[in-house]
């Protein structure tokens, strides 16, 4: 700079004079002036840019170039185990591979499909088309164990690359499949409580950012984050894995036995309200949703919906007994047929004048009869017992599907809906409502809301209760074991029951028939058969609900659910550890 | 710059006397002694940056070897909790009443129809184990029944 000022002055004293607008390019003093210009706005452009990257742009700039060397990689979350309510575990997560290939790195796909396939144990002609292309990525076997891995990785076909995932297993394979349900391939739940827990189960995903040189290899001096990933919560279920089992063994029995279609098996402790067994029929095996029938994957306790029938006589019975309006030996005259409002109404059996004790009348399951002793109170009052028990509420357990049930407010009855609702037609509830009102009856009255979930399992340890289930008085103490008592006459010999009895124990149970609806038509086809009880009837320790759907070989509730249930209560007195009943069994007369 | 100082140089050179003739000479000896002053200096800044960067290098090797080995143990640890993950993996499904009920049925057990409990008080027996009839003898199972009990 100082360079040309110093030159360039002593120019300008020898120039000669020139007039105005006489340009001659040869002029050095212009020249240079003209140099200097230029100069300067080359400087001052560069000057510029120099100003816009460092100063202006300069975090863009310095953050594109840190992204250039800068790579992400995802840390999965460990999601939460699904258990039962002694820990033992209906879903786990496991390390698994996904073994990919780059096509156009394999030479010899023939060969190694034969080395791959009986290791994987999937068919050779797959593995080897999965080999074969030009495809730079595609997967040959997903899911496989990290031991089938290393003897895949062992064969060393170039290009065959193994990818780590993870994967849920169900350990117990179709036990609580249809309360467990499934996950995706993403690992998202897609069915069950996989699904409707997601948000428990799933945790939160990990990043780590860190410096990685141009081959993608890790640079140790370089700088990198790290974003732990936060494990999902696991939940412990109110199921007990051996119950269930057994459950689903003795449903799928019964199942076969009687020719039904479809079956449901509750077992539920009525002292807590907690779920022990919720088994469908049929179900499908966890571990391989996808070769199943969708609808083997409905959990029928929870998302069918049934006419009770008989059972629900007890919720008619009970509330006449809390009402003070008729004792178990109150005597009724049960004529052949009824007639009330334009229709006439029957029971399951030809009879002409019955002289039936109110016992009678559950034992025999008198639909006339309970008819006639339930027109004692007004249908409000009915309408309050059937609420206070559930019947149409909604359950209380947040489970994908569940259903409340149908029950029109009162103000909405015609003139059958009283005498039907009373013997259990024209209304509709899930079997672990049907169970609940039973539950109710063996808990001295007191309704405890079901529950499925015992406790959240936090990834930081500790156990989480979830809300305590609500109580609610449902009868006094006094009725539900006058009605206990009632229930046990109806599995004596007299009674529908008496295939319900299991040696050494007070058994008290309720039969059920009635007509099914069916899903395909929305009309009534073929019968709802079950069997409601609970053992042992002094105190009882556990309420087991069976429904069959459709059956074809004998369709009486008595018929075809009470050997279920027996079967079920054999079990439950070992695993419960239920010593046999030392007092009597219920006497009643059921006639006058 | 460089015309300006050459401009200058020259009049300060006719100032030159004999005294500064001698002072020349010892500022010759202090230019030699500077000189190899100069020279350790170099050897000096040259052994210090030589210093560093072998320092550093062997820092930097040291990490790396640092990272290589925690990859390595990372890796170990990594494959040993796989391991575990498996082998409880397979517990669980060894353990699961599915396989046991199985295991049992292929050793000719079938379940108990009816519990039967002692009383110790008095030494009553409620309750009956009701005997069963096997559809096929437990030793057709290929098992010893004297070893199921131990």
């Amino acid at each position: 700079m100082t360079l040309i000022r110093e030159r360039g002055a002593p120019a300008r004293q020898r120039r000669p004079r020139r007039t105005r607008g006489d340009f001659r390019p040869g002029n050095p003093g212009r020249r240079l002036r003209l140099g200097l210009v230029l100069t300067l706005a080359l400087l001052m452009v560069y000057g510029g840019r120099v100003v816009q990257v460092q100063v202006l742009d300069a975090a863009d700039v310095s953050t594109s170039a840190v992204a250039s060397r800068m790579r992400e990689a995802v840390i999965p979350a460990q999601r939460g185990q699904i258990l039962d309510r002694t820990g033992a575990p209906l879903a786990a997560t496991v390390q698994a591979f996904d073994i990919v290939v780059d096509q156009t790195m394999v030479e010899d796909a023939v060969g190694a499909a034969g080395g791959i396939a009986p290791i994987v144990a999937l068919p050779r002609w797959q593995v080897r088309r999965a080999l074969t292309g030009e495809r730079r990525f595609a997967y040959v076997a997903r899911g496989v164990t990290p031991a089938q891995w290393q003897r895949v990785r062992d064969l060393g076909v170039p290009g065959v690359f193994g990818q780590p995932t993870r994967q849920r297993v169900y350990p117990a394979g179709a036990v609580a499949a249809t309360v467990v349900g499934f996950v995706g391939t993403d690992g998202h739940g897609l069915d069950g409580l996989e699904y409707g827990l997601e948000d428990i189960l799933a945790g939160e995903d990990g990043l780590l950012i860190y410096e990685a040189s141009a081959g993608g290899r890790r640079i140790p001096t370089g700088q990198h984050s790290e974003r732990s990933a936060v494990a999902g919560t696991s939940v412990r279920l109110t199921l007990d894995r051996d119950i269930q089992y057994v459950a689903e063994r003795t449903l799928a029995r019964a199942v076969r036995n009687a020719g039904a279609d479809s079956g449901s098996l509750v077992v539920i402790d009525p002292a807590t309200g907690q779920l022990l067994a919720l088994a469908s029929a049929p179900t499908f095996d966890a571990n391989a949703p996808t070769a199943s029938d969708p609808q083997s994957r409905r959990n029928r306790p929870l998302q069918e919906i049934v006419e009770p029938g008989s059972t629900s006589k007890v919720i008619t019975l009970a509330a006449v007994l809390n009402e003070g309006l008729a004792t178990p030996t109150t005597r009724f005259t049960v004529p052949g047929v009824l007639y009330r409002k334009g229709e006439d109404y029957r029971d399951s059996f030809e009879h002409g004048r019955l002289p039936l004790t109110l016992t009678g009348v559950l034992a025999r399951s008198s639909n006339i009869g309970t008819i006639i002793a339930g027109e004692r109170m007004s249908p409000e009052t009915f309408y309050s017992y059937l609420v206070r028990f559930g019947i149409g509420q909604p359950l209380g357990i947040d489970f994908p599907g569940a259903t409340r049930g149908i029950l029109a407010p009162v103000g909405q009855w015609n003139d059958a809906s009283f005498p039907t609702i009373a013997f259990g037609q024209g209304v509709a509830a899930n079997a672990v409502q049907i169970a609940s009102v039973f539950a109710t009856l063996a808990n001295d009255g007191i309704r405890i809301q079901p529950s499925l979930i015992l406790g959240y399992q936090p990834p930081e340890g500790g156990i989480r209760a979830p809300a305590p289930p609500a109580r609610t008085r449902v009868v006094g103490a006094e009725a539900a074991r006058t009605m206990r008592q009632m229930l046990e006459m109806a599995t004596s010999e007299q009674g529908t029951g008496s295939a319900a009895t299991v040696p050494g124990y007070r058994v008290a149970g309720k039969t059920g028939t009635s007509d099914r609806i069916d899903p395909e038509c929305g009309c009534y086809r073929g019968y709802t058969s079950s069997f409601v009880g609970m053992i042992p009837a002094e105190q009882p320790r556990a309420v087991i609900a069976v429904i069959l759907q459709n059956p074809r070989n004998g369709y009486y509730g008595g018929q075809v659910a009470a050997p279920a249930f027996q079967a079920m209560a054999t079990y439950l007195v070992q695993a419960m550890r239920i010593p046999p009943s030392v007092t009597p069994r219920a006497s009643l007369p059921l006639e006058w | 710059m460089a015309i300006l100082e050459s401009g200058l140089a020259a009049p300060r050179a006719r100032y030159r006397s004999a005294a500064a003739a001698a002072r020349q000479r010892t500022s010759q000896r202090a230019e030699q002694r500077s000189r190899m002053s100069a020279a350790r200096f170099a050897v000096l800044v040259i052994g210090l940056l030589l210093g560093a960067l072998i320092s550093s290098l062997l820092l930097t090797t040291l990490l790396a070897a640092d990272a290589f080995t925690l990859s390595e143990l990372r890796a170990t640890g990594r494959d040993l909790a796989v391991t575990e993950e498996q082998l409880a993996q397979q517990v669980s499904v060894l353990e699961s009443p599915t396989t046991v009920a199985r295991r049992a049925r292929a050793l000719g057990m079938v379940p108990a129809p009816g519990p039967a409990f002692l009383y110790l008080s008095d030494g009553r027996i409620v309750g009956g184990g009701v005997p069963i009839r096997l559809a096929r003898p437990l030793r057709a199972a290929g098992v010893d029944p004297v070893a199921i009990g131990r």
